[in-house]
Order: C-alpha cells, then structure tokens, then sequence
C-alpha cells in the first residue's frame, strides 16, 4: 500500500505543481470539469467540433467516439445512427461502428451503413455512410452481408460524392488495410472500375490500388481497360498493367508495348514506359530500347528510364524514386 | 519492407519515448483532485445537460423513441471543452494539461498537446515559452510540451532550434530532459555542420546513454528529412558510419547503421571499406547484420557482392551468414544467384534458400520486394516486433 500512497501523493504534488503555474488556478477557476459520458453527448461534441473546433478538437472528438463505441452497446449506436442527419456526425458515428464492427468480429454491424449508403434520399448522407467504411475490411464486410450491397453498385451512385467515396475506400483498404498485398481488395478494385461509368473514378482505382496478387481474370479485365475512350483510364490501365504479378508480366509487357506504339497521347505513352520498366526493371532496357524513335518527343522520357534502370536498384519503390529525381 | 528486423527496430524506435508516457497512464488510474473521473452513465440522464441531439436531425427521427443513454467505461468526457478550445490561451493550457494528467486521460492529453502545437504555431516567443515550461517537467508533461514543439512551425526557427540542441547539451539538465529536446529536433529540415558535429559528440558520449542514442535517432531522421527534400544524406551519414564504427554503446552503432533504413539513400563506394571493417568485424552480431543491410542498397552491386563473399567465408554466425544471403540479393537481384548457389554449397543450410530465391526470380518477378515477400523463413533468426534479440 505504500508505493500506491506515494505515487498518489507524487501525482497530488504534480497536479499541485501544475495547477499553481496558472493564474486561473490561482484564482480556482476551472475551463474544463470532467463530465459523465453519453452517445447523444459525444455526438454533440463531433456535432460542435465540425462546425467551429479546432483541427486538434475535431481529430479529438472523431477518435473518442470510437474509441468509446468499443465500450458502447451497439443498440445505443445504432440507435444514434438511425436519426443523424449531419453528414460529417453520420461519417464519425460510422467510422465507430465500423470499427466496432471490426474489432469485434461482428460484420453485421455494418449492415445499417450499407443500407443508408444505398438508401438514403440525400446524396451527402449516402455518401457519408460510404466513408464511414473507410479504414475496416469493407470489401470482405460486404460478402459475409451476403453481397447484398456492393461496390459495384455503389460506383454507379448518381452523386460524384458517392462514387469518389467509394474509390477512396477501395485506395485506403488496399493500401493501409492491406499494405497491397489482399487479393480480393484489388479484384474487386478492378471490378468496380470496370462496373463504374466515371471515367476519374475508375481511374483513381486502377492507377492507386495495388495489383500486386491479382489474378489472371484482373489482368484482362484492366487490359480491356486500355481501349477505353478516356485517356486518363488508359494511362491508369498501363500504369495497373505494371504492377501485376511476375506470372503475368509477358502478357501485359506486350499490351504495353503495343500501346505506346499505337496510343497517341502523351500521358498514355508516358504511363506504358513507366508500366514496362516496372515490369522488368533492370531487365527491361532492351525493350525501353526497341521503343526509341517511335515518338521523339518521348525519347528523353526513355532515357531518363534507361539511365536509372542502370543503377541495378532491386525494388521498384527506390528504381521510381530515381526516376522522379531525374525527371517527373 | 524489406526486413521484419527492420520493423521490429523502426518500431522499437518510434516507441522508446512513449514508453514512459505510456507506463505512467497504465498505472494508478485514480485521480487525486476533488472532481470525480470521467465516469460512465447507465441509462441515467447525464449530469450535465447538452445541446439536443436533433438539431440538425430531419424527419426520420421525430417518431423514434429516445435512445436510452448508455453509460460508458472510457474515454473521459468533459464539460466546456468546446468553450477551452475557442478561448485557450498559453496561461489555460497548462491548467487543462494538469486535468488530463490528474484524471489519466490520454486521449485528452493527445488532444491538448496537437492543441498546443496549433497554439504555438510559427510563434518563436510561444515556442520559447513552452521550453520555458519544459526545463521544469518531467514525466508526460514534459513529452506532451515537446511532442508539441517538434510539429510547431517554430521549431524551424533558429532560436528554437538551437535552444533545442543546448538543452540537449546541457549537463545540468536531466536524461529525460535532455533527451526529449534532442528529440523534439528531428523535424529539423536540414542540420549545418556544425550542428551535426554537436549532436555527434553527444552520440559518442558513453557516459549519456539514452540521450546518446536519441542523439544518433534524431542525426538520422534529419537525414531522413533532408534526403527527401533535397537528395542529400552525405553529411549525415559519414557521421553516422562513424559512429556505427567507433562507438563504445552497441546499441548506438546498431542505431547508427540503422537509420538509413528510414530513407534509403543509395550509397556509393566510399562508405565500402567502413561497412566491410563492421561486417568482418564488429563483436556484435546484430551490428555486423545491420552492416550487410547496409551494403544490400548501393550504386556497386559487383562490389558489394565481392565484400559478401569474403565476408560469408570468414562469419561463423548462422544470423549474420543468411543475413549476407538475403541482402546479397537485395544488392544484385537474380544476378546474384550464381553468389548463392556458391554460399550453399559452403554451407548446406542455405541450399532450401537458394532453391526459393531462384523459383521466385524464375515465376518472372523481379521487385526484390515481392521476392522477399514469397520468400520463406528457414533460420528464426528475423525478430518479431517487441521479441528480444
């Protein structure tokens, strides 16, 4: 009991310490007193803080919410999450069953964020509950729901907000939930650029998601991808088609060959040379090669590949890294 | 990445300050002030009334019946927060900080801390004030005034910043002090030579101890930020292969060695001789594996390849061996397969890796990143997050 009494009574001389060195304190006034904790409370934080908090405050009120959901019933979220009508509250308290969904193994949980994702009359709450499933396996969610929602169907939303949120949450599952490396993320990433009639969207997956462990189906579909209308689509197949896996790397080193001699855009051209040079990358020089002269204004873009294809770097993060010093 | 070793030590790294913060909240939970702690409402009304919830709610909600209001564990919920936030001054702040400590509220304090840096913002006489403050805290007061400097845009200026590094000189100062200074330095953009020198003399000095290794954390992650926004590392990292070279502390020559990991800068031939003296001869086997990673990312592959076969014949530590396998491919890629097949047959242990890394470069995938990723684990010598090496 001893220790204890003295680490209170070490605590009491900090606290006593701290508190002296403020005029308030001198004159015992308080700016902040413990209260008790409620949902319709913290939600009103999240509800005060979005409209007129600090950055620090906003970040504070969001990551308490979910932090506390994990204590929270889930009747009482759910509840909440029935009659917000706030976007950026319905976005936090979706983010707080979300994760509850997650650390608790519960995939169930997110079933009301699907509904109003797919439901909701007003395009910013639909989008709202999308973003909620930032973050959390979504993709794997939505198949033990029973495939009922999808993000191929959410890719088709009316709304640019909707479709945007869905490809922010593909490009964040991927890459933080995953590090790149789940196969069925990057599948689906494919799937739903190739279901989505945005072109932006579409491309934002396929040039942000990695397609390190997708399958031989994937690759075809994002080579399909190549004859797109779009431009901004094509250059973000090629860039895709770098990235798949070394068993599939003959097929799309041909596809991207056969783009830059076809493809007229810049842009296009530019995404197939950075495409083959991942593909091969100390290994691709000869191809890089056999490619000068059939647009001179692309030339220097392959010298400059060439030239750091020669520093024999191994891993594709550090050889583009080169690149960009050199020429972006 | 490419190493789990590397995760390990990079967490370790990111760590080793909270720890302390984070062993003074796990302890004694109880508050020592006369406000009860945040506490946890069954379904009984809250004490304090809010704003009602439906402000902004539509139709939908008019029928529904009022959710019961639940009563929860944690975290810790607080009246005038929002009154705090709009009116905090330098003088509030410290009166908040003292309740987040005295109710064990992290998450508060976390908050008042990216608060206290908005609150500095580019303010040198803010920035100074705060260092003011620190020269008298310990504990996680002191962490949350210098967490809080470190993002400060004011920590750039060179009056901070060289405050900064005379705290961290100072031997009047405590460990604790000392070291959180040097580390609130390592968003420094770029350190001038004279700087670096400093902070070297202090990575030497095996009376320190953890302020020595903070010394040579913050050396590194400078170079970190320089490298990214300029490609320059040079300066640094002379310094820091001395010091992974000459250094009496193993940790600090582990650390030293280390920190380029963070950046990946491409060294050339020059720092050869230095990495070849550590790796055959370092007495630290994590020491002379850190070497070898090292020597796996160079503009000299043939080199670095020569400097692995010498050094695979005269190691006799199973770790440092697959440690010279492993990154002889990181420095070659498949060119470094025939170096393999040459390791295994000396040593027969290494014959299952060398099969693995010529399959995987045989399926067609050349980014040594995804080759290692396939790779297999033979050796337990890769340490797990957190396991002791």
């Amino acid at each position: 009991m001893v220790p204890v009494s003295m680490k209170q009574a070490g605590r009491a001389a900090l606290l006593v310490v701290l508190t002296s060195l403020s005029p308030l304190a001198a004159r015992g006034e308080v700016a902040i007193r413990p209260a008790q904790c409620t949902v319709q409370g913290m939600l009103d934080d999240v509800r005060q803080a979005m409209k007129h908090g600090s950055p620090a405050l906003k970040r504070y009120v969001k990551m308490r919410l979910k932090e506390a959901a994990l204590a929270m019933s889930a009747e009482s979220l759910l509840a909440a999450w029935q009659g917000e009508r706030d976007p950026e509250v319905l976005e936090a308290l979706g983010a707080a069953l979300a994760t509850k969904a997650s650390n608790t193994g519960a995939p169930g949980l997110i079933q009301p964020l699907l509904a109003r994702a797919v439901g909701d009359a007003d395009p910013a709450l639909r989008a709202a509950a999308v973003r909620g499933l930032r973050g959390v396996p979504s993709v794997e969610f939505m198949e033990k729901n029973g495939g009922v929602v999808t993000y191929e169907q959410l890719v088709r939303d009316a709304s640019p907000e909707v479709r945007a949120a869905v490809a922010e949450n593909l490009v964040a599952e991927s890459a933080d939930v995953y590090s790149g490396h789940d196969r069925g993320v990057s599948e689906a990433a494919v799937s739903v650029a190739a279901a989505s009639e945005d072109p932006a969207v579409a491309a934002k997956l396929l040039r942000e998601v990695s397609m390190e462990a997708v399958g031989h189906e994937a690759v075809e579909q994002v080579t399909r991808q190549l004859r797109s209308e779009n431009p901004e689509l094509r250059a973000a197949a090629a860039t895709a088609l770098g990235g798949v896996p070394g068993g599939e790397a003959a097929g799309a080193r041909g596809s991207l060959v056969d783009l830059y001699r076809d493809d007229k855009d810049p842009a296009v051209r530019k995404a197939a040379l950075q495409g083959i040079a991942r593909l091969g990358q100390s290994q691709a020089a000869s191809v890089l090669e056999s490619l000068r002269g059939v647009d001179r204004s692309m030339d220097a873009e392959i010298d400059a590949w060439l030239n750091v294809l020669k520093l024999n770097l191994q891993e594709w993060e550090l050889v583009l890294r080169e690149k960009q010093r050199l020429r972006r | 990445m490419t190493s789990q070793k590397l995760r390990w030590t990079a967490a370790a790294g990111a760590l080793l300050i909270a720890v302390a913060v984070a062993l003074f909240w796990t302890r004694d939970a109880s508050p020592t002030s006369e406000d009860p702690p945040p506490t946890v409402a069954g379904h009984a009304a809250p004490q304090t009334p809010r704003g009602a919830p439906g402000a902004a709610a539509g139709a939908a909600t008019t029928e529904e019946p009022e959710p019961a209001v639940e009563q929860l564990p944690m975290p810790g919920c607080w009246d005038g927060l929002h009154a705090f936030d709009a009116s905090v001054s330098m003088d509030t702040f410290r009166q908040a900080l003292a309740m987040a400590i005295g109710n064990n509220d992290r998450y508060l304090a976390s908050y008042l801390q990216e608060r206290l840096t908005e609150l500095v913002g580019g303010d040198a006489a803010r920035a100074l004030q705060v260092l003011e403050w620190a020269q008298s805290a310990n504990g996680p007061e002191l962490s949350i005034y210098m967490d809080a400097l470190k993002d400060a845009p004011a920590v750039h200026t060179a009056q901070v910043a060289q405050r900064l590094l005379k705290m961290g000189e100072d031997p009047g100062a405590t460990s604790q002090q000392r070291s959180a200074a040097l580390d609130a330095l390592e968003t420094q953009r770029k350190l001038t030579a004279g700087d670096i020198q400093r902070l070297k003399t202090l990575a030497l000095d095996e009376t320190l101890d953890s302020t020595a290794w903070v010394a040579t954390r913050t050396l590194g992650r400078v170079m970190k930020e320089d490298f990214s926004r300029t490609g320059n590392y040079a300066p640094y990292w002379k310094e820091l292969l001395d010091i992974g070279s000459t250094s009496d502390d193993m940790a600090v020559r582990l650390l030293a060695l280390e920190m380029p990991s963070y950046s990946n800068p491409v060294i050339g031939e020059e720092s050869f001789d230095s990495l070849k003296r550590i790796l055959a001869n370092d007495r630290e086997r994590d020491v002379r594996e850190m070497a070898a990673f090292r020597l796996g990312l160079t503009k000299a592959p043939d080199q670095a390849l020569d400097i692995f076969r010498d050094a695979f014949e005269k190691e006799h530590d199973l770790c440092v061996r697959w440690a010279i396998f492993r990154f002889a491919v990181r420095a070659a890629g498949e060119k470094a397969l025939p170096l393999l097949e040459q390791f295994a047959t000396k040593d027969p242990r290494f014959t299952q890796d060398y099969l693995e890394f010529q399959a995987l470069y045989a399926s067609g995938t050349v980014d040594f990143a995804r080759i290692w990723l396939g790779k297999r684990e033979h050796h337990n010598c890769l340490v797990e997050e957190g396991a002791p090496h």
